[in-house]
């Protein structure tokens, strides 16, 4: 499974353009099935999580695992999956 | 603003008012005659609230003459206040800062967004200033620096040449994001100072969403109207209630969300008080066909979960939401701080622990307060 640290973005992870250029960045280099690593992402806004969670999901029969999500973080991704009807692991 | 909770709202006879405005009695009277303010019967002499008449002042520009002494009264423009920034302007397009007597984040945002779409259709504006604590504040916190690029507005530089305070309660100065993505590297800036500072992680981490979420939400919409996307945001810590506290400001000088959430056909047809309560539910966006509409969902979210307070602004409407207690949110419409394009949001999070409140609360809360509308 391929671990991707989102903290190469930054530790607080806002904003649906941004989040947009994220996924595009990674789409190319990207072998499924992923797993999102949050380690030292301090927060996450619902716009940025919408562009990229259910767009990794998609791809791995609308399931995606999460590592080192803080409450705060886990809160959003929990929202942002219950919007897009997908499968939250965290591990 | 309460009658009796403001010190500086007294009540005046007729000849203490017409001293209060620097008019004679004869003047004063006209005054009366032409504008509808409220009279306090005490026996059979009338009275007048000192703040009122400072609001008719406001509104008069030309009928008599306007006064020469110093208005005394003092205005709060803080989060907590219902008193408007129009009670500074003494005279058209003069304001009166030495008047302010509380300002915070909230209130210095919405008298800077006021000032700076004023000046977009007025030849000069001016600002009456001195070297006292208010001045000096809100020059440390950048007020008066990110107003030099209006070139309509003036005032006395010399004055507050060298003035500045030493005020550990500024977390953030008015800083003006222009580019997307300036909001994130303030936010977290923010969060590692509130860190050094002991606000526990829950707060400063809810702080950073809120942030990334409104100014996201003002950068898309604030060049609608103006030439170039700008918002701008600023932070203090204060004491409230016992409990140590931050209150955010965030801002921008355009659409303003009513107007934004009606380009939509969806909402086209919805008052612009409905339009502002409808945009905090699930999914409510000025975009049609679009999963967006989650950012203020999740700031009301933040700020229910935390029984904390809300204040949203935009054009000539004012939204409050009290969430102190838990499970009796109070909402109310008011008056705005500043009538004037664009959106100003204020919001007190109290350092504690807490879980952000489920969508589906608010959701159904705001279908409440829109169905009682």
């Amino acid at each position: 499974m391929t671990i991707i640290k989102l903290n190469q973005f930054g530790s607080v992870l806002t904003g649906r353009e941004f989040g947009a250029d994220v996924m595009k960045g990674l789409a190319s280099s990207i072998i499924y099935p992923v797993c999102l690593d949050f380690d030292g992402v301090e927060s996450i806004g619902s716009s940025f999580g919408d562009e990229v969670i259910p767009v990794l999901a998609l791809k791995q029969n609308n399931k995606i695992a999460v590592k080192n999500a803080n409450e705060t973080v886990r809160s959003i991704l929990k929202d942002v999956a219950d919007d897009a009807g997908i499968e939250l692991e965290i591990i | 603003m309460s009658d009796s909770g403001d010190r500086n709202n007294k009540l005046l006879s007729i000849a203490e008012a017409a001293k209060f405005l620097g008019v004679s009695r004869s003047t004063f009277n006209k005054i009366r005659q032409e504008n509808d303010i409220r009279e306090i019967m005490v026996g059979k002499r009338p009275r007048f609230f000192s703040n009122e008449l400072i609001s008719v002042l406001s509104s008069r520009t030309s009928s008599v003459d306007l006064p020469k002494v110093q208005i005394r009264s003092k205005i709060a423009l803080n989060i907590l206040s219902s008193d408007s920034v129009d009670l500074l302007e003494v005279r058209k397009n003069v304001f009166d800062l030495r008047l302010i007597s509380q300002i915070d984040p909230y209130g210095a945002l919405s008298l800077l967004c006021n000032l700076i779409v004023r000046a977009k259709t007025e030849k000069r504006i001016e600002l009456l200033v001195d070297d006292k604590h208010i001045c000096q504040y809100l020059k440390t916190i950048q007020f008066f620096y990110q107003l030099e690029k209006e070139d309509r507005i003036f005032w006395d530089r010399g004055i507050l040449k060298g003035a500045s305070i030493q005020d550990t309660s500024i977390l953030m100065p008015i800083n003006a994001i222009k580019v997307k993505g300036g909001e994130r590297i303030i936010a977290e800036n923010l969060l590692k100072l509130l860190r050094q500072q002991g606000f526990k992680d829950t707060v400063g981490r809810a702080i950073s969403v809120i942030l990334g979420e409104l100014a996201d939400n003002a950068m898309t919409h604030s060049h609608e109207i103006l030439s170039e996307r700008v918002c701008y945001v600023s932070a203090k810590r204060f004491l409230w209630k016992e409990s140590n506290c931050i209150i955010i400001g965030v801002a921008d000088p355009g659409l303003g969300i009513p107007a934004s959430l009606k380009q939509n056909p969806t909402y086209s047809d919805f008052s612009d008080r409905g339009a502002l309560l409808e945009s905090f539910k699930p999914h409510v966006t000025s975009w049609k066909d679009s999963p967006r509409g989650k950012g203020l969902t999740d700031v009301l979210s933040i700020a229910l979960g935390n029984h904390s307070l809300l204040r949203a602004d935009t054009g000539d409407i004012g939204l409050s939401m009290n969430l102190i207690k838990s499970g009796d949110p109070k909402i109310s419409f008011n008056e705005p701080m500043a009538s004037v394009t664009g959106t100003r949001f204020g919001l007190i999070l109290i350092d504690t622990n807490f879980e952000k409140t489920d969508r589906k609360v608010v959701d159904r809360l705001i279908s409440e307060k829109v169905g009682e509308l």
